[in-house]
Formats: C-alpha cells, structure tokens, sequence
C-alpha cells in the first residue's frame, strides 16, 4: 500500500517527463521496474552504450532501499566502473542502508548513477571483482559494502 | 503551514497543521479563535514582540499580525505547489481523513507526514541499522538539510534504566571477559606457587614464608578501599611474588625473558627478610633468598656452558644418525673445507631428509639455523679440549642474558661448586671415547635409512628450549614445556627428600639449637640442589643416550641372509 502508491505517483511523474539519456523501459507492476540509462556526455569509457538498470521495491519501498543492478543482455552491457562489479552489482552508498533515504526516488537515482558513470575515468573492475562475482550468494542488499572512497 | 517561518523551534509540535487540513477557509478561523491559548505563543513570539509573550498586555497586541501574515502567506502556499510528503510523495490534495497530520520537523523545505516520518524513523532506529552504523544510537538527521529531526517520546523510567542497562552490559562485556580470565590465570598461578613454595620449602617454612596470607583481616581499615590499599602495602611480596614463580619457572624454560630473568627475584628478595631474618644471612650457608636470587644466574652459566660444549656435539650426534649421515662426515677431517660447502652439503641433506620422515622435519630446521654451532663442533673434532675450545671459538651467539660476562671463561669451574657435580661426570665419559670414535668409524656410515632412530632425538630435544629452537614451536612442545616447568618443583622437592635420605644424618638435619650449620640442614636447601641435580643428570643421561645412539648407529651392520638362516634354501633370500 505504501510502497504502490508512492511508486504510483513517481511513475506518474517518470511518463511526463525525464532527464536526458533516461528512459523507463518497463514497469509493469510496483516490484520490478526497468530503467536505460546512456552517459549523454562524451566520455569515451561509455560512448554509444546503453546500460539496463533492474530496480526492485519491498513492500516498504520508500523507507527501505530500493534493490538496483545493472542487467546484461545483448545490447546492453555492464558498464566499467570501479564500483561496479561485473554481475550487475552496484557498490554506491545511497544504495546502501544508510544512505538511502526517502528523499531519493528511482528517477534521483538513475540520475546518480549516471552521474557516477559521466565522472569516471577508469576502465575498471573492483579489486576482487573476479571473486566477489563468482562467490557471491547474497542479495545486493544484503551485503555489507564499505565506502572508503567519496570520490567516484 | 509548510511556509511558516523557518525559525520557529522544531521541537515545538505545531498546533496549526491540523486545522489547515482542510482547507485555507475554514483554518483561519479555527486559528483566531483558538489564538488566546497558550499554544500559540511560539508564534506571537516569533513574528514580533519577543518580550512581551509572557505577559497578558501582549495578547491583544498579537491577535492581529499573525492573522495577517499567515492568510497571504498561506494563499501563496497553495497558489505555488500543494505540500507533498517526501516520504511517501502524496501531497496535500490527496489527504483523507486517514492521513496524518503534517510535520515540518526541520528547516528546510521538506514536509511530510507525521506517520511516515515515524515510520521512516522507526526503520533507521532499528536495531540492525543502528548496529551497522557502528552502534552509536544515532540522531536522526533530515536528509536534505542534515538538520536533527527530534522526537518528544513518552519518557518511561523504567524502559529507559532498562535499556541503558542493557547497553552497559553490552560494553562491559568484552572487559568482563578479559578481567574474569584475567583473574583465573591469576588464582592459579597464586595456586601454583603456592604450592611451590610449599614443595620447596616444607611445610614449616612455607607456613613462615606465607603467613601473611592466613592472617585474619585487619580491622583498622575501615573501609574496602583502605583495607585493600593496607593489604597491598603489607603483603605486595606475595601477591605479586607468588603468581611470578609458576610464569618464572616456565620461562626459564624458554630464553624469552633471558635479559630480565636474573633482576626478576631481586625485588622480592631485598629487605624481605624484615619477618624472617634467617633467610636474609648473608653467609654460608646462604640464605633462601640469596640463593633463589643466584638461580637464574646459574642457569645462565650452565645454559651458556651446555651451549657452547655440548650443544655442538650433542648437534652432530644427532645428524650421525640420520640417513646419509656419512656423506658429509668426510668433510669433517678437513678444515680446509670452506665454511660455505659445509653449508651446502648440509642444507641439501636436510631437503633430502624432508621426505624421507615427518620426524626429522623439526631436526633439519633446528640443524640449518644451528650451522655455526655445527661448523665450531667441527674444528673443536681436531683433538682441541673442550673448555679451550671455549675460550678459542669465534664469538658464538649463546648466551643471551646478562649471564654472559659470567659464563665466558671460566665455563668448568663456575660450573663445578655452583650448579651441580653430576654434570662434569659424563664430559670424562664422553670425551674419552666420543670424538676419537667418531673418526674411527666414519667411513662404516652407509646411506641406510634409520627408521626408528629419528623418532628419539625429537623427543629429548624439547626438554630445554634453546634460542635456535625458537621456529619449531609447535603446540605439543608448549604443553611439555609449560607442564615440565610446573612440575618441576616437585621433581625438585622429591630428588631433595631423596637426598635427606641418602646422604649422612649430620649433613641433613638441623642442629638441635641453634642456626643452621649448612646448606643441606633446611629443606629447600634440599630442594634446590635436587632441582639443579636433576636437570645436570638427565641432560647427562640424554647426552649419554645421543651419543650412545650415534655410536650404535654406525655399528649396525646388516645381516646376511646365508649366514644367519644359511640352513634354509639359498637363492631363494631376498638379500
């Protein structure tokens, strides 16, 4: 009840109208939507590509996190990012716990990391990607992320 | 209203939002007229006369400036954008009966419902949150002006002494744990050096020595504090002394605290002898205490003299032994043989060892750090006597403690009248045979593994932990050495009872009046030359036995089928 109107009401204001290089694919239900984010600017680490963002609500959507992972398929790859691991997995503090608050909605977000995207400049993975990608059982939100760098 | 002046004080829970509801029409009224309650009065306070909010004379005063100010200021609200909730994002057109009221908890633009905020609040204050966030039980901050959002809570005393309860016992715990175990180890090793001195001393004099303990408490100190402080000032000695034997005794085993070893009896030793003057004589015989004090410094003197004579040997002993052994023996005879190839030859039997049997892995490691010493027994082979070759080694890095001015040259003879006679027994014994035998049989070592014979050597060498055993810790050594150490004193006390019994009547017993007339009248006397009798005879023994070994160990021969079962069918045998 919560959660569905709030996402009501943002979805409402996602079909008026969007940032640039922001386009809500598919939201069907209140648990499970799919946003494209493009970086607009031209950093050549992300030139011509499109990245499929999964976001997935809890029934306390706005008090608790939404969960957000870059998808892969066949035109839409996982973007090269230091905080991006290479199953989709983000590693961005208002994703987390404790950085998420209310005030960030899914549009908010989507502008984040694509922000994130614009000012990176390392084609890179995180240090242990290799592992974390092949080990890792836990759920996005679940895991206990530490954010040692305020930078990116 | 969402606009209302940003500085009123947040804590304040505003009376207006309720009735502006509805609608701007019907608020104003509901205002004015509830205007002359004291619940207003933050805002008269605010929008004009501060001084005069207390006082009657202000209220008609204040009636009509807010009635101004808040209908435009309302109009503009509603004109520009409706309030909408940051929480759940509904603004105040879609409010029905079952929404909350509004709150603007904090400076900034953001309102919201008072339910979501709550609920918002709730989950921030959760327990898992909070203890992600480092446990620190956190203020809730506005997201968008990092101001503090507070709460009025019903205050319960009962919940709130419960809970900080439960924090304190939540951080005590980690302290309570270290001062519980803390104190364990404490009253054991009082228990154990208790009951050493008791062991040493007997019981008479352990009763002496340990009074103060069983005297009643005091009672001019009237209270906990000056009582403890009274105890601690009298009995310090024993409080701090006895838990210092058990850990004394188990590192003299090891060379850890070598450097402080001979300094550590010395506080205990000095003027306590207030009590019992009989053991601060200095004559002879020596008093307890003078004599505890000399111990570490005779362990140093014996250590450093087992070190440096028959640590080597003791080395090669037990490298005769294991497979292959003759194969760098050859070079034992030839001093020319620069130190680095005995290195090598020696380091690639090791590494050929490893394989051969999990016994000799803790061997070789002992052997490869022990090279000097190794290559020194090697010329000390050439016919040099041992104690020259004491005084003629290169400086060999024994010796660690300050016991090292003392042991350096006159290594036999501190040795003969301090520590124990038994010790200068088996050097004659060996010498005689040992090195010359050595040479003889040489060349009659074959590549024959020894099976058993590794199993031997490992065994003894963690009876005394010397400073190049340091790597090979392993825990079944630790136990042997901490238990060895503790039973030490009684091993002590038993070759003391021992003593009383074997040696003349006169030597042994106390004059009938009088002081004591020598060492050996008083039990710990007793005792302690037992404890250094102990160690020099089993040292002898295991010397004894590594050399025995070796000797053996290159007379084996191996049998012949023929000759031994030449009654059976020849041919057939697998030799």
């Amino acid at each position: 009840m919560f959660a569905s109107k709030r996402l009501g009401k943002e979805l409402q204001k996602l079909h008026e109208k969007l940032p640039p290089g922001i386009t809500l694919i598919q939201a069907d239900d209140l648990k499970e939507w799919l946003m494209d984010i493009q970086v607009v600017d031209s950093n050549p680490i992300y030139q011509n590509e499109v990245y499929r963002l999964k976001f997935m609500f809890s029934p306390d959507y706005p008090i608790q996190a939404p969960e957000v992972v870059f998808v892969a398929d066949e035109t839409h790859p996982i973007p090269w990012h230091p905080h991006v691991y290479s199953n989709g997995i983000i590693c961005l503090d208002l994703l987390d716990r404790q950085g998420w608050s209310p005030v960030h909605n899914v549009e908010s977000v989507c502008v984040s990391l694509q922000s994130m995207l614009t000012s990176n400049t390392k084609k890179e993975r995180p240090p242990g990607d290799e592992n974390f990608v092949k080990h890792n059982k836990q759920r996005p939100r679940d895991i206990n992320f530490v954010f040692h760098d305020n930078q990116v | 209203m969402a606009s209302l002046p940003p500085q009123r004080p947040a804590a304040f829970p505003r009376p207006s939002p309720s009735a502006a509801d509805s609608s701007p029409a019907q608020e104003q009224p509901a205002r004015t007229s509830s205007f002359s309650a004291t619940s207003v009065d933050s805002e008269t306070l605010l929008l004009d006369s501060p001084s005069s909010q207390t006082s009657h004379p202000a209220q008609a005063a204040d009636k009509a400036p807010p009635t101004q100010q808040e209908e435009p200021q309302g109009e503009l609200q509603e004109d520009a954008e409706p309030r909408k909730c940051w929480i759940c994002f509904t603004d105040e057109t879609e409010d029905d009966e079952t929404t909350s009221e509004w709150r603007s908890p904090c400076p900034c633009v953001l309102v919201a419902h008072e339910k979501c905020l709550l609920d918002w609040i709730a989950d921030m204050e959760a327990p898992t949150a909070r203890r992600r966030a480092g446990g620190k039980p956190g203020k809730i901050l506005c997201p968008q002006c990092k101001s503090e959002i507070r709460l009025e809570r019903p205050q319960s005393i009962v919940v709130d002494t419960v809970r900080s309860a439960e924090r304190w016992v939540d951080s005590a715990l980690v302290p309570g744990c270290i001062f519980a175990i803390a104190t364990a180890t404490y009253t054991t090793f009082s228990l154990a050096g208790t009951h050493t001195i008791y062991e040493i001393f007997g019981t008479e004099d352990a009763l002496q020595i340990l009074r103060p303990l069983y005297q009643p408490p005091n009672a001019k100190g009237s209270t906990v504090a000056l009582w403890l402080i009274d105890h601690l000032r009298r009995n310090w000695r024993l409080d701090l002394g006895l838990p210092l034997i058990p850990f004394t005794l188990i590192m003299s085993r090891t060379t850890l605290v070598d450097p402080f070893l001979p300094f550590l009896p010395l506080p205990f030793v000095a003027g306590s002898g207030q009590a019992h003057d009989q053991f601060l004589q200095f004559s002879w015989p020596p008093s307890a205490a003078f004599t505890i004090a000399l111990l570490p410094y005779i362990r140093g003197i014996y250590n450093g003299y087992y070190k440096r004579v028959w640590a080597p040997r003791e080395k090669r002993w037990l490298k005769q032994i294991q497979p292959r052994a003759g194969a760098d023996d050859a070079d034992d005879r030839d001093p020319q043989i620069p130190i680095e190839d005995e290195n090598e030859v020696q380091e690639e039997e090791g590494h050929d060892d490893d394989d051969d049997d999990d016994n000799n892995v803790e061997e070789i490691d002992r052997i490869e750090v022990a090279f000097d010493l190794d290559i020194f027994a090697n010329w000390n082979n050439g016919g040099v006597a041992d104690n020259q070759a004491a005084l003629e080694n290169p400086p060999v890095p024994i010796a660690r403690g300050p016991a090292h001015p003392l042991d350096a040259p006159p290594v036999d003879d501190d040795d003969d009248h301090e520590d124990d006679h038994d010790d200068h027994e088996p050097p004659p014994l060996v010498d005689a045979q040992g090195p010359e035998h050595n040479h003889d049989h040489d060349h009659e070592d074959g590549a024959a593994p020894a099976p058993n014979v590794p199993r031997q050597p490992a065994r003894p060498r963690r009876r005394r932990v010397r400073p190049e055993d340091g790597i090979g810790w392993s825990s079944s050594s630790l136990s042997d050495t901490i238990f060895g150490a503790l039973i030490f004193p009684s091993i002590a006390a038993a070759v003391g009872e021992a003593l009383r019994h074997a040696l003349p009547k006169s030597w042994v017993t106390l004059p009938a009046y009088g002081k004591q007339t020598g060492f050996l009248q008083a039990r710990w006397g007793r005792s302690i030359l037992g404890g250094c009798l102990f160690v020099g005879v089993k040292d002898a023994v295991l010397l004894y036995v590594r050399w025995k070994m070796a000797q053996n160990h290159r007379k084996r021969t191996v049998l012949d089928y023929e000759h031994s079962k030449g009654k059976q069918k020849k041919g057939a045998g697998r030799v």
